[in-house]
């Protein structure tokens, strides 16, 4: 049919101009970024800007690769990666479990929404000192304070996405001769895991600060940990090695799950 | 392959249907009550062919979707060969809605293979059905298609095939074509006409299109501006079948009937306007 040729042209039209547009604005960001670290590069060398306090490009990458080296940033690697990855299993499964019950059951979720929202509307790290204090400084309070911040994403997003499932769809499975097995499995699942995906970067993104601010608080080992060695030391050069670190950790691991939930969601995309 | 069987055995009879002093009251936000039918009496015969016209918001819709099982009327009863619809009817309605009903995460196949996936039919055989029912309604090409990538039009003939491959006794359009352009308009009701015709099926159409109304229908029911909804007229459109959707234009019969639904349509509109 003609209209349907016509309509493909434009179609891949508009792919090919959006993709060169991204380039460049890839290479704009990656250019400014350049700009900037050789600006501050330049001010430390030139003792314009005190490496002290600000340190610079070049000590930040020495520090790094001497962490790695020296092979000491591996436990603290390895206990963030512990606290977020068991706060965010822990977290899932028990928001996704209540969101679930909350959605089905009306007397629950008169009782659980309104604390969830006042949870959700407080900035939820006020709770990380009390945790601390009764959990101790072992990793239990790290992967508990992780686990509060999924936790509450995830009772969200499965609650709204039940809730706000849209009821035609289920009309019109009914209409044409499916069961409640079908609804669940044609509606509710693909809609609930649309909110589930589309939350997934948040939820990660809080299960290390989750980590990470109760290593801060209290520890011995952990990002956050090192965070708080380099400012009671003044540690510059430590100090941002390890906030770079962190965001190479979160940004690597934002790409993946980027790439998984344009996967999952490709349904929503105009090819 | 049992349940395959059974549904080409027991090809049902078209039913008949019959509204009988159909009521329905809808409670707004604030606590009153719009009457949007009100003494609603009507009777489809089975195999036949019946459009519903009237002003905007005088409860066509609703109708249809009472006829359907999804809405319930406030009083009266809605009948299907005699037995009282109390919920959706899979095996007999076939119900084509007015809104955007597919599932946005199933491709353009799946969404048409739904019907007969939910009645369990082998794979085989709903693959070649539903890849029938693409070609027909020319989106083959589209099969792997998601409803997002897809223009209104397009997604309209997904609906259509959704609802066709099931072959129900009993369709229900709710304005059908209105979101198609003007040629593929004319193709599907082109269609419409050719199963319309045999007799097989009994067809309740709601459009604002008059024209569409008188061209295709066996009989056209005209209704009362809102509120309090009734039935204003019944035309019957004595012309032959089949019909040729660009010949009855210049048919002067069709022409008789047109303007007579029009004057009546008319004085409904301006009640409504006159409000």
């Amino acid at each position: 049919m003609a209209s349907e040729q016509v309509s493909n042209i434009s179609v891949a039209q508009k792919q090919e101009s959006g993709e060169s547009k991204y380039l460049s604005v890839h290479i704009l960001r990656l250019g400014l970024l350049l700009v900037f670290l050789a600006l501050w590069e330049l001010g430390a060398r030139t003792g314009f800007i005190d490496t002290y306090f600000y340190s610079s490009p070049s000590r930040i990458i020495e520090t790094l690769i001497q962490q790695f080296s020296s092979g000491a940033i591996w436990k603290h690697l390895a206990a963030t990666m512990q606290a977020a990855i068991f706060g965010l299993i822990y977290g899932f499964i028990a928001g996704a479990a209540l969101g679930w019950l909350a959605a089905r059951f009306k007397t629950l979720s008169q009782i659980v929404e309104p604390v969830m929202t006042l949870f959700n509307s407080v900035p939820r790290i006020v709770i990380a000192p009390m945790i601390i204090m009764w959990l101790g400084i072992g990793i239990a309070s790290k992967i508990a304070v992780a686990f509060i911040l999924v936790f509450v994403v995830l009772f969200f997003a499965v609650y709204t996405g039940i809730r706000e499932v849209n009821k035609d769809l289920i009309d019109r499975i009914r209409l044409l001769g499916g069961n409640e097995r079908d609804i669940i499995l044609n509606v509710y699942v693909p809609s609930v895991a649309a909110w589930i995906f589309s939350s997934l970067r948040l939820t990660v993104g809080f299960a290390f600060t989750g980590g990470i601010v109760g290593e801060y608080m209290a520890s011995s080992r952990g990002l956050g940990y090192m965070l708080n060695f380099a400012q009671n030391s003044q540690n510059a050069d430590l100090m941002l090695s390890t906030v770079v670190l962190i965001m190479a950790i979160i940004m690597l691991i934002f790409a993946l799950l980027g790439r998984l939930e344009a996967r999952a969601l490709i349904w929503r995309e105009d090819r | 392959m049992r349940a395959s069987t059974a549904a080409t055995s027991t090809k049902l009879q078209p039913p008949r249907v019959v509204f009988k002093n159909i009521t329905k009251n809808f409670r707004s936000k604030n606590g009153d009550i719009y009457t949007a039918l009100d003494g609603v009496d009507l009777e489809v015969p089975a195999g036949k062919f019946v459009a519903i016209v009237g002003p905007s918001g005088c409860g066509k819709s609703t109708l249809l979707r009472m006829l359907s099982g999804l809405d319930r009327p406030s009083s009266g009863e809605v009948m299907i060969n005699d037995q009282r619809v109390a919920g959706v009817m899979p095996q007999i309605v076939g119900f084509l809605q007015q809104q955007d009903t597919l599932l946005p995460w199933k491709t353009v196949f799946e969404n048409v293979a739904l019907g007969l996936r939910f009645r369990k039919f082998p794979a085989e055989e709903i693959k070649s059905r539903v890849e029938d029912w693409l070609r027909k309604v020319n989106l083959y090409r589209f099969r792997n298609h998601y409803p997002a990538q897809l223009s209104g039009g397009m997604r309209r003939r997904v609906a259509i095939a959704q609802t066709l491959i099931l072959d129900p006794p009993l369709l229900l359009m709710d304005e059908p074509f209105s979101s198609l352009d003007a040629q593929t308009r004319y193709m599907m009701e082109m269609d419409l006409l050719s199963l319309a015709g045999s007799g097989e099926r009994t067809i309740v159409f709601v459009t604002h299109d008059l024209d569409e109304a008188a061209s295709m229908a066996d009989t056209v029911v005209v209704l009362a501006a809102g509120p309090h909804s009734r039935v204003k007229a019944i035309v019957d459109v004595d012309i032959e079948r089949p019909r040729d959707l660009l010949a009855i234009r210049s048919d002067p019969r069709f022409g008789q009937i047109t303007r007579f639904l029009w004057d009546q349509l008319y004085e409904e509109v301006n009640k409504s306007y006159g409000k």
